[in-house]
This record gives C-alpha cells, structure tokens and sequence, in this order.
C-alpha cells in the first residue's frame, strides 16, 4: 500500500470503524459544557452491558474508593464528567478491538495487556510531573497503540505483512510499518481519533507518542505517554507488536531524569498498579 | 489476563537468566544510548530482586 494511498484508505477506516452510539453519544455529551450529569448517566443507561462494566471499573482496586458505586449517577458524582467518558471509551474501544479466542498474528491479548500497562505508567508519571487530572493520562496510555489495533482489524492483509517483517527482521514494529505501508499506527490513530471527536489531547498524545517535540503545547503529555511505553517494553508488560525498544526522546526524559534507584522504584509501582487494575480488561 | 501481567506467575516460573537473556535482546540495538543503557541496567536489576525475594525454588 503506497503513501498516496493513505487518504483512500483511511477515508475507508472513518467508514468502517465507527464507535458504537452510545459511546458515541457519551462523547457529544460531554463535549457540551451545558450539558448535565442526568443525560449523561441516561445516555449510558441505553446500554446494561456498558452500565455494569462501568460501575466494575469504577469500583476496582485502582481507584480504591471505600464506598461501593451502585449507579452511574453516583459515579458520575465522584468520578467527573471526563473520567466517566474516559471509562466509557475504553470499555467500548475495548470491546471494539477485544481478543476473540482465534489464533492471531497480531497478540491482541499481549496488545490490551500492553495499553493497560502504559495507561497506569502514564498515571503514575503524569502524577509525578504534577499534571492536574492524572486520570486524563490513564486514557492516552490505554489508547495510544489504537492505530495498530484499527490496521490489524480494518487493514488485516498489510497489518500481517507489517508482522511477518518484524519477525524476519527482528525490528520494531513502528520501522515495519513504514517500510510497508509508507505511514505508521500513531498517524492512523491519530486521524481514527479525530474522526471520533475524541478530546483534541487525546488525539495529540496518540498522533506523537513517538515523537513527542511534535506536540507542540501538549509536549509534556506525549512525552508522558513515550515515556510510559517504553518504560513498559523494559520489563516487558504485555506485547506492543515487536520484542525491540525505541529510544528514549532526549526531550522527553529530561523532564523525569530519573536516577537507577528510582526507575527501579517506578518499575514496582507499575506492576503493583497493573494487578489493581484488572477489571480494566475482562480478557 | 494471562500471566504476563501477573509478576508473581510468570516471573517465579521463568528464571532470572532467561529474563536477562530477554532484555539483551530487546536492548540490543540501543546500547549506544545512554539513556536506555541505564534503563536496562535497572530492569536487570529489578528482576533479579524480585527472583531473589520470591526464593530459589521458584526462580
Ligand atoms: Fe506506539
Ligand atoms: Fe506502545
């Protein structure tokens, strides 16, 4: 699939990966600052499956709370508006994109284990840069590989040819994509993102997670999200498509500069996190 | 979730020796960069502790 092909091909993705309405009407909801909690909490009422999911995410270990949430509306009440819908999308997106039991080129079962681990990393890196909302970077982590999961469901003969050159080569996943396809899986879910009105940082930190400077003013949240996957690939938590690690951006990790003892420290954190968070994916 | 996620299955089952093996292997084309030698130097780290702290019979 040649470079000039991309427009096409992706004008074909916007037709084809389509977020299911009520995650879709969440979004439109919450894009509305006049909008309230009741339609909220009734938008994702349409859906029972998507209601109990919601209220097992937002009752699991990662959040911790004493209380147990029994309704949306209370957990619309405790968690805010944006994480609801952050809780929203990566339910629906997993669901979109969840491992079927068939043999895969592509481990989507090392896949989703790989997003929640660079969802947690991220929380915990945004936590320590002093980011305001650091349940906004759990959602750049969980999603920030979309492009690869779209190409290997929408554009599954290249998405395969892109994974038998990883395995030939032994390169990264990333340096295969170009070589096939002429484009990568950040600038796919990057536009994927934008085709769904996801949150316009959202989009950013998905677009350049492998090239944070290219953010422009949401640098430091790109970076976070670089950081976290490659801080993941160390200590291999879950499979992101390739057995390589990228480089470090200079940018990126002089906003940490982390010393050994810490990086070690953070390293146990991440995996403490993960095994809080398993209600994240059901798989 | 399969065990990669859970450090207390698969970690035990698989030997501190084979980790490291693995980590060469996905460094091995940044060990020009400081940065990332570092990071490996700390994930090497990390997993021997933990192999150490969960005991010889299970490493
Ligand atoms: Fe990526
Ligand atoms: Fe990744």
């Amino acid at each position: 699939m040649a470079r000039t092909n991309l427009k096409k091909q992706l004008s074909k993705i916007s037709d084809l990966a389509t977020l299911p309405v009520v995650a879709n009407n969440v979004i439109q909801i919450t894009n509305n600052p006049k909008s309230s909690a009741l339609e909220v909490a009734k938008a994702i009422s349409q859906d029972a499956a998507l209601t109990s999911r919601i209220l097992k995410m937002a009752n699991s270990a990662m959040y911790g709370f004493p209380q147990k949430i029994t309704t949306i509306n209370h957990a619309i009440v405790i968690l805010g508006f944006a994480n609801i819908r952050n809780l929203v999308l990566a339910a629906s997106i997993y669901d979109m994109f969840a491992p079927n039991g068939q043999p895969q080129l592509f481990d989507r079962v090392g896949f989703w284990e790989h997003s929640l681990a660079c969802g947690i990393t991220s929380k915990l890196l945004a936590k320590r840069l002093g980011i305001k909302n650091i349940e906004e970077a759990f959602i750049w982590g969980l999603l920030h590989d979309l492009g690869k999961i779209v190409l290997d469901t929408y554009f599954h003969t290249d998405f395969a040819g892109v994974i038998k050159l990883v395995e030939e080569k032994n390169i990264l996943i990333r340096d295969a994509e170009m070589e096939v396809l002429g484009y990568d899986h950040a600038e796919v879910g990057g536009i994927v993102a934008g085709n769904w009105n996801l949150p316009q940082t959202l989009i950013k930190v998905i677009r350049f997670h492998h090239a944070p400077p290219q953010a422009n003013e949401s640098m430091r949240l790109a970076a976070i999200v670089h950081m976290a996957d490659i801080f993941c690939r160390a200590i291999d938590l879950g499979n992101g498509g390739d057995r390589k690690i990228p480089c470090m951006h200079p940018e990126a990790w002089e906003l940490l500069d982390l010393d050994k003892e810490s990086i070690k420290a953070l390293f146990t954190e991440m995996e403490q996190e993960v095994i809080k968070s398993q209600a994240f994916l059901p798989i | 979730m399969n065990d990669k996620t859970s450090p207390a299955s698969e970690s035990t089952a698989e030997s501190a020796d084979t980790i490291i093996a693995g980590l060469e292997q996905i460094f091995s084309d940044v060990k020009d960069d400081a940065v990332m030698t570092l990071l490996l130097a700390a994930a090497k780290e990390y997993h021997l502790q933990k192999a150490e702290s969960h005991g010889p019979d299970e490493s």
